[in-house]
């Protein structure tokens, strides 16, 4: 062969092997993701490409300059339509922003989307599941093979995996702790996301995983009390010095109960509240309550499968992102950004969406920031992503008057609905 | 799960982004010690301990005084115009942000008075500022990447430093002193609160907090000894002062273009004054130093040890209002400096000087930032005195090499980069004697 073409391909092979340098030890160059909405950068009840720029693997792609890194987007005003604040006053309601949702922006990609997170996807369906009549899953997979099949077929150099949220998450957004049927049994996440590490592994990338938060600690189960509360002073009342339980399924609900997001439309129209404070007298349901043996139900089990993470990930040396711990601390310290301190409380804190359950861009960027300390930790050399942008935020606001009685918030049946359709059923499809 | 009660209260957040986070800004010796107290011992790099040849000794060792006959006056200023730059990293301002320290002139003077009493027994008087610091960013209160951090900064620390010393031998001197100490802090930042609209962070008040003046007591005590015609020792010893502020704190809302979310801030923020209480300890500083008389020369060296960990904390007390209270963490560490210099008499009527010192930071690295960009720094002096019978000038002029001090990405509000600082000071002092 001639020495110069020699030469050429030799100085060819060197500059690719610089530019793979350039981001430490790990190769970007087929960047893909196995996951849920959390990975999809799933926002405000809606997924939407205005968000989906600052999905936790947008911006890890884009700081290990990744190339070419598609995901399924859709276009505003989002699938479903995405959550907006209404008002702040007299009490802060939250609704979709439009009648109409958005559409698929590039579903005519020849090839698997780098991104194949699906939102609601549990661990089986990341294995197993190809169609979902209609749902996000055949937005996303397209009919071209499973989460796992279509990341293989990428050949993928780097997996970005972030599966196992939906197989606890659904518990608590429903309100039910049902082993089988809104949760996953713990042994057969261990099983299936052994097969699902060991599917990846087979195709040589670098894997890096994460543990799964405790779902508690989301504003969607936080923000609530289990007590009657006057919305213009958020205060509790007060009858003889005592504050009054909300009535749940079995009476006045106890003060360890977690009351989720979802119970708010209902409190505005008295459900939950004594007659003798206004209010129906009639019970909130279960499915808006988290009693204390839901709570431990739901935290055995996200207990349990981050070890079974931990434990699989360990044996196949692929380093783990704490994202459990990174929320726990978010929820009890909070985070300090430039002097500016940053919580998980709902709508005022800035880490969390209107959904009370996905982050905010801002959230995502810093949950962004974790997987690059865990890439650099083990051999990658991506630049942090710069959180000034998100900080001040670009997101356009509307102002409607609304009014409510009994709650300090209304998220409305329509957002609630809308949150609904992320969160199947574990076993009921 | 506990406290629920934090957790439920809608907005009740908001008030948590206002906490405030204040601490104090340097000049020109690391923390915000002041070290320029007369021209002459400027020369030498501030190696001023083992010397007696003016009422400045008030200041580094009170027993210095005791080998000066008659009266003596000695008064001057220090100009300084000190400057920081800042290079900003990600996540936060993000790299390539940059930042300008904009502090002015600042002009702290020193006068001192000495007076012999008796054959071995001479009082004095000294007014110095022993602590003293100010930063100030450029578009503070606009666009600067540090708003919520600290806008502008002050502390100022005047001492009255009433001095008795006297001369256990023809060879030996013991000194002491009261050191009242009047102090004053100022503080501006601003306060930011997420949009709940758009969840992006706007600036939804400007706080001034006001510390009134705080008059303290300390004491400083000295030790000089020259066991030969050439040699001296000195070794003394400066009190810390606790300074405990009581003062105002401002709070000026700014519209968001948001009535909604303006509604909602000034719910939970205070409108106009609040009172507020913080304490700053002044370290306590110990000088041990030689200096050596060869013919026309003369050289010295000192070593300080500045006990800086008495800084450790910075408390900020909001009257009535325990969820904008906070404590800045401070957690400095002692620190040393380390001086020589020496002069060279021309004649009767002319000195030269030169000199070089080290000075170490006392602040760690989270504690780095905009309030108080400290960093190690080397110090070059040169001087020259002129005397005409009683009188006397003394110039001094100091450059400060300032070693880049990056936060580490650990700075504890997560405001990470690297701060270039500078300085140059300029130092006049005139002397008398009567």
């Amino acid at each position: 062969m001639n020495p110069g073409i020699l030469r050429t391909i030799a100085a060819v092979l060197v500059a690719l092997a610089a530019a793979q340098n350039a981001r430490g030890q790990v190769s970007f160059q087929s960047f893909v993701v196995v996951g849920d909405s959390l990975a999809a950068g799933f926002s405000s009840g809606s997924l939407v490409e205005t968000h989906q720029r600052s999905s936790v693997p947008a911006l890890v792609a884009r700081q290990a300059g990744a190339p070419s890194f598609e995901q399924p987007r859709v276009t505003e005003p989002g699938l479903p339509t995405e959550l907006r604040l209404v008002t702040l006053f007299p009490v802060p309601v939250i609704a979709p922003k439009a009648t109409t949702t958005g559409s698929p922006a590039n579903l005519a990609l020849p090839r698997p989307y780098n991104n194949l997170a699906v939102p609601g996807a549990t661990s089986v369906d990341a294995l197993t599941r190809v169609t979902d009549a209609g749902g996000f899953h055949d937005l996303i997979l397209r009919g071209l093979g499973t989460q796992v099949q279509q990341a293989a077929a990428l050949h993928p150099s780097f997996v970005l995996l972030w599966i196992g949220n939906n197989d606890v998450l659904g518990a608590a957004v429903r309100g039910r702790a049902i082993d089988g049927v809104t949760l996953t049994p713990t042994a057969t996440f261990r099983v299936v996301y052994g097969q699902i590490v060991g599917a990846l592994r087979a195709t040589g990338a670098k894997i890096v995983a994460a543990t799964l938060p405790d779902v508690t600690t989301i504003p969607f189960v936080t923000t609530l009390r289990p007590v009657v509360v006057n919305p213009t002073t958020g205060q509790p009342v007060t009858v003889n010095g005592q504050t009054v339980a909300l009535i749940g399924p079995q009476g006045p609900i106890t003060s360890d109960t977690l009351v989720t997001l979802s119970a708010s439309s209902l409190l505005a129209q008295g459900v939950g509240i004594p007659t003798g404070l206004g209010g129906q007298g009639t019970p909130l349901p279960d499915q808006v309550l988290l009693d204390p043996s839901e709570q431990s139900i739901i935290r055995e089990h996200v207990t349990t499968n981050n070890q079974s993470i931990r434990d699989i990930c360990s044996a196949a040396a692929i380093p783990v992102v704490d994202v459990n711990t990174l929320l726990q601390d978010v929820a009890t310290q909070g985070r300090t950004v430039g002097g500016l301190h940053f919580t998980s409380a709902f709508l005022t804190g800035g880490i969390f969406s209107y959904d009370g359950v996905h982050p905010t861009e801002l959230g995502y960027a810093i949950v962004a920031n974790e997987w690059i300390d865990a890439i650099n930790a083990s051999g990658g050399a991506v630049p942090l992503v710069n959180l000034e942008p998100f900080v001040f935020g670009t997101q356009a606001r509307g102002v409607r008057a609304a009014s409510s009685r009994y709650t300090p918030f209304e998220f409305t049946q329509n957002a609630w609905d809308a949150l609904l359709t992320v969160f199947p059923p574990v076993g009921g499809r | 799960m506990s406290n629920r009660s934090h957790r439920s209260v809608s907005l009740a957040a908001l008030a948590a982004l206002m906490g405030l986070a204040l601490a104090p800004a340097t000049v020109q010796a690391a923390g915000f010690a002041i070290f320029e107290q007369g021209a002459r011992g400027m020369g030498f790099a501030g190696a001023y301990s083992a010397q007696t040849s003016d009422p400045s000794a008030i200041f580094h060792n009170a027993a210095g005084i005791a080998f000066l006959k008659g009266k003596h006056l000695y008064i001057g200023g220090t100009l300084i115009a000190p400057s920081s730059d800042f290079t900003g990293d990600s996540p936060y301002p993000g790299a390539g942000v940059t930042e300008t320290g904009d502090s002015g002139i600042i002009i702290p003077p020193a006068a001192d008075y000495s007076h012999q009493v008796s054959e071995r027994m001479v009082v004095g008087l000294g007014v110095h500022v022993p602590y003293g610091l100010r930063t100030r960013w450029q578009n503070r209160d606009t666009t600067y990447s540090g708003r919520f951090i600290s806008k502008e900064a002050e502390v100022q620390s005047i001492s009255i430093n009433p001095t008795v010393a006297y001369r256990l031998a023809d060879r030996l001197a013991v000194g002491a002193g009261l050191d009242l100490r009047f102090s004053t802090v100022s503080l501006k930042r601003n306060a930011g609160a997420v949009d709940p609209f758009t969840f992006g962070v706007k600036d939804v008040a400007a706080v001034d907090l006001q510390g009134d003046r705080s008059t303290d007591l300390g004491f400083n005590l000295g030790i000089l000894a020259k066991p030969s015609d050439n040699l001296a020792i000195g070794l003394s010893y400066r009190h810390k002062v606790a300074a405990d502020f009581s003062g105002t704190a401002s709070f000026t809302l700014l519209p968001t273009g948001n009535p909604q979310l303006d509604g909602a801030v000034a719910g939970r923020l205070p409108s106009g004054d609040v009172p507020v209480s913080t304490r700053i300890e002044f370290p306590s500083i110990v000088e041990v130093g030689v200096s050596y008389d060869f013919g026309d020369w003369t050289a010295a060296a000192d070593v300080d040890f500045q006990q800086w960990s008495s800084f450790n904390r910075l408390p900020l007390t909001f009257e009535g209002r325990p969820d904008l209270s906070t404590v800045v963490q401070e957690d400095y560490e002692n620190s040393r400096v380390y001086r020589i210099g020496v002069e060279r008499r021309i004649g009767e009527k002319w000195a030269v000087r030169g000199g070089y010192y080290f000075d170490e930071s006392p602040s760690p690295p989270q504690s780095v930032s905009p309030l108080l960009p400290d960093a190690d720094r080397h110090g070059i002096a040169v001087g020259f005195s002129y005397k005409i019978g009683s009188w006397s000038l003394d110039v001094a002029n100091w450059y400060l090499i300032f070693k880049q001090r990056s936060t580490e990405g650990v700075n504890s509000d997560s405001y990470n980069g690297t701060y270039d600082n500078r300085a140059e000071l300029f130092a006049v002092s005139v002397g008398k004697r009567f």
